[in-house]
């Protein structure tokens, strides 16, 4: 007989083709208080999105920010739809809690209901395997409080807000210094990425879901001049751990190749009846 | 007391061949000379070295070199070199799995037990793979390297010049680890000394 109890959805979020992003926000009016506005009240400025796919054994990377212009927010929202592909696993931290509402609100403020992907994603269940929250994640599901990006990255070795912080980006972005702000974004969603595989080794209890991609992710940082302010992930304690540990990995996965090919080169012989070589 | 340790310091040069135009093969790299500086630090924490270098011209094959290297690596030890990934592993890797299949599997085995260990790739405090050359940083400490020049090598590799290619190979892995010295904040003294007076009854007036 069929258990009538619903079954818990996976939390195994697909690692091959992950988009991890970040929006900065800045709201009207400040509350006086100093306290942090009311999530409906924010203006999303900049949203920043880092796809990381697994391609034929490679990992490819492509970091994208998009800026909200006055008047523009309508293409803003199909900019952002763009970046999150039903088939890809979106990851944030806190997203559930501020930026996709926060997304999900403009976009319907903007009559913008033609958007599959960032609907696919914001409406995403919380214990499913579409959308992957990292603070409820490291917070196991509500089971303590949730923590700051910065606790957690300081942790795990990740260099984190090292530019400017969220409580400047509205000054910054009333003196027009949109480029402070895009950076500060990136270095996020780095972060965010960083402790997403920090998580997705650790869930699947294999070093070398960390490891590889990390590695090739400081790689692609050394290669890309125009992403100079990443530079503290490709040297950060976490990726000067993974990169010797994706070293090895690779020189182990291309020695069982060679046993196979060995193996197969000493049937031949056999079949062939040639004695065996070195 | 202290754990005897070995540290293997790596340079390799390699000869780049494009993948063709109608993409039938893909790009692979042919080993030309490979360079291997062995430190052992003993339980006393006395320091003994030994530099052993080989270069093959085209028309060798690469066989000779893995045959030759997997007689002079040692079983265990800390890898140590410039772009460890790209520059000195990726040929490696490319010969193993290309020659003589049972001659590349015992080779690979060897890599494997001694990239196991943390290796050390210096280039990453520097821009790793979009690090300046070896020469320029080494130049910062006083120390001599080799200039990296691809056309060279290939040059050297094609004419036959295997002494050029072995020494030219040997300077950098002694570069590497002067380097590796130099760059540990005076945490080095002794084994810097320990190798500068080993150095000095080199014969080749460049180590």
């Amino acid at each position: 007989m069929r258990s009538f109890y619903p079954k818990r959805p996976s939390d195994e979020h697909p690692g091959d083709h992950v988009v991890t992003f970040d929006i900065e926000s800045i709201v009207d009016e400040e509350p006086d208080d100093g306290s942090f506005p009311k999530w409906p009240l924010h203006r999303p400025v900049v949203a920043s999105f880092l796809t990381a796919s697994l391609r034929e054994g490679s990992y490819c990377f492509a970091m994208t920010s998009i800026v909200c212009e006055p008047g523009g927010e309508s293409d803003f929202y199909a900019a952002v739809d763009a970046q999150l592909p039903t088939g890809a696993t979106s990851v944030g931290f806190n997203t559930r809690g501020y930026d996709l509402p926060v997304l999900q609100l403009g976009a319907i403020a903007e009559r913008r209901f033609d958007l599959a992907g960032l609907s696919h994603h914001a409406r995403a269940h919380r214990f499913g395997n579409v959308h992957c929250d990292l603070a409820e994640m490291y917070s196991l599901s509500g089971g303590t409080k949730r923590p700051s990006l910065s606790e957690i990255c300081d942790r795990l070795g990740v260099p984190v807000k090292t530019s400017v912080h969220g409580a400047d980006v509205g000054t910054l972005w009333r003196t027009g210094d949109v480029a402070a702000i895009t950076r500060y974004c990136e270095e996020d969603v780095a972060a965010t990425y960083c402790a997403w595989l920090a998580w997705h080794g650790w869930r699947h209890g294999d070093d070398g879901l960390i490891a590889r991609p990390l590695a090739a992710f400081a790689s692609w940082i050394e290669r890309s001049p125009e992403h100079a302010h990443l530079m503290p992930f490709a040297t950060s304690p976490l990726a000067v751990w993974a990169r010797p540990r994706a070293l090895a990995l690779r020189v182990a996965a291309t020695l069982k190749a060679a046993e196979r090919r060995a193996r197969q080169a000493a049937d031949e012989r056999a079949f062939s009846g040639d004695p065996a070589g070195f | 007391m202290t754990k005897p340790c070995s540290f293997i310091t790596l340079a390799v040069a390699s000869v780049g061949i494009d993948t063709n135009q109608h993409g039938t093969h893909a790009a692979v790299s042919h080993l030309a000379a490979i360079a291997v500086l062995v430190a052992d630090r003993d339980g006393a924490g006395s320091w003994s070295f030994s530099l052993n270098h080989r270069g093959v011209a085209a028309g060798d094959g690469e066989d000779t070199l893995l045959l030759w290297a997997l007689n002079i690596l040692p079983p265990t030890g800390i890898v140590v070199g410039w772009q460890l990934a790209d520059r000195i592993v990726a040929p490696l890797l490319d010969a193993g799995t290309t020659g003589d299949p049972e001659l590349g599997r015992a080779f690979l085995d060897r890599l494997t037990s001694l990239v196991s260990a943390p290796s050390v790739d210096l280039a990453i405090a520097h821009g790793g793979v979009s690090a300046p050359p070896l020469t320029g940083v080494a130049a910062r400490h006083g120390i001599d390297a080799p200039p990296t020049d691809p056309a060279a090598v290939a040059s050297a590799w094609g004419f036959g010049e295997r002494r050029w290619l072995r020494d030219v190979v040997a300077e950098e892995a002694v570069a590497v680890w002067r380097l590796w010295l130099a760059e540990s904040n005076g945490m080095a003294a002794e084994a810097s000394a320990a190798f500068e007076a080993w150095a000095s009854g080199l014969r080749r007036p460049s180590v």
